[in-house]
């Protein structure tokens, strides 16, 4: 198995003519150990691709909610793109040369993603207010009390298609198991 | 001022010491170095006193700490008697270098990391790498000059002029400008084609946006690759534990994720 380790923060490259900024996604494996990974200059994390930066959008408007959303579709519609080989290679597994001189039968598996809270909220179509990783209500962040269950997003999107009618916005009112 | 090994934490104050202790027990980070020990030219060895500036240290004792420590005879002989006092003594100090604790059990997962082939000339590709370190350059003397320019962000012009008036013979460094350099430096990294770009479009609503990207199979098949990381690469996933008995969570392959997820081959079935 290789458990690949996903990287997204987006940089801002200027402030002048108009705040340019990149949107740059990293990957590495996780059969190579952490000390590797954190030596600068050994290679370990790779450029996996640049994503395309969607247009800024003013806070209160229909329209532009909207937008917002299909700005989060097009997202989601590139880390599909991107990751289409793997998933097929995740099921079948693919044969790879391995730096012994060996051909391995691999399976890339996604099993961690390094991001700051606004892109993870970007990437997961959450409001800005909740939580990434369980459910709890925006209301108890930072309080200890209570359990929730974690968020299950495979969940939520058999959820969504069984009700299409409903938006991206049902995911912090995702239904309870 | 003492230099720490940044592999094991060790302290050296003479550069000498510290490079004999990096060509024996970190023998294995660096393809060059790894070729000089597998198969030491005999002139090396005999140069060893005088190349690396301390004559008069052996050879065995080049593990120990602190090079000129007078405990240093005592550290550098515990590799051949492992009393559990110095034992005891160097995990403690491994332990307030802050790296991981030594684990002395582990379980490894049946099964994965089995090989289904052999990857073609890769013996050729290690002979090739090891007889020539400064390939696709001719010479160091080439490789050098390339290497400084490089890491100096050296402009195109900059390097066309330098190498105009300063290197000169353009045989013996193996290019004469710029444009010959740069193909020399494309085929650098043998494992590039892996990591070609591939330009996609998607559709805001609104417009067309362009973006670049990487397949996500070929960067996980350029890092498998690396001939660099080959002893370090891990296939699977391994439960470790140290002397009293406690799990120990340091890596990736040694927690929990990977050996729940890590399904057998079939063939063992």
């Amino acid at each position: 198995m290789v458990p690949i380790i996903g990287m997204l923060d987006q940089a801002n490259l200027t402030n002048f003519s108009g705040d340019k900024k990149a949107w740059p996604v990293y990957m590495t494996i996780g059969n190579l150990p952490s000390t590797i990974h954190n030596r600068p200059g050994s290679m370990a994390i790779l450029l996996l691709g640049v994503l395309p930066i969607p247009p800024k959008l003013a806070k209160s408007s229909t329209a532009d909610k909207l937008q917002r959303l299909l700005n989060a579709d097009t997202l989601r519609g590139v880390f599909e793109l991107i990751f289409a080989p793997l998933n097929r290679a995740a099921r079948e597994g693919a044969p790879i040369d391995c730096a012994d001189g060996k051909i391995r039968r691999c399976f890339p598996i996604m099993s961690g993603w390094i991001a700051d809270h606004m892109e993870n909220v970007t990437l997961q179509g959450i409001k800005s207010n909740a939580c990434p990783k369980c459910e709890v209500p925006p209301e108890e962040l930072g309080s200890r009390a209570g359990h929730h269950c974690a968020r299950d997003y495979a969940r939520y999107e058999r959820y969504e298609r069984e009700n299409p009618s409903l938006d991206s916005e049902t995911h912090d009112a995702a239904p309870s198991r | 001022m003492p230099v720490k090994c940044s592999f094991c934490g060790k302290r050296y104050e003479r550069a000498g010491a510290y490079e004999t202790h990096l060509r024996s027990a970190h023998a294995n980070l660096d393809i060059v170095l790894a070729s000089t020990i597998r198969n030491p030219p005999a002139d090396v060895l005999t140069d060893r006193g005088t190349d690396l500036s301390d004559a008069n240290e052996p050879i065995e004792h080049c593990d120990s700490d602190y090079e000129s420590d007078p405990a240093g005879d005592t550290a550098g002989s515990e590799r051949d008697a492992p009393d559990d006092t110095l034992r005891r003594e160097r995990e403690t100090e491994v332990l307030e270098d802050n790296t991981y604790p030594v684990a002395v059990e582990q379980e490894d997962y049946p099964g994965p990391g089995e090989a289904i082939g052999e990857v073609k000339e890769y013996k050729e590709e290690c002979r090739d790498l090891c007889e020539n370190p400064c390939a696709p350059f001719a010479s160091a003397q080439g490789f050098k000059p390339a290497s400084w320019f490089i890491e100096r962000n050296f402009s195109k012009t900059q390097i066309n002029h330098n190498i105009s008036n300063g290197i000169g013979n353009s045989t013996s460094v193996g290019y004469s400008s710029m444009y010959t350099l740069e193909n020399l430096l494309r085929h650098l990294d043998p494992y590039s084609p892996y990591l070609h770009w591939l330009e996609g479009h998607v559709e805001d609503g609104q417009r067309t946006l362009p973006f670049l990207y990487r397949s996500g199979l070929d960067c996980v098949s350029y890092l498998l690759r690396q001939i660099a990381d080959h002893d370090d690469l891990v296939y699977a996933p391994r439960r470790e534990y140290d002397q009293s008995g406690q799990r120990i969570y340091a890596e990736m392959h040694t927690a929990d994720w990977w050996w729940d997820v890590q399904v057998l081959p079939r063939s063992l079935f």
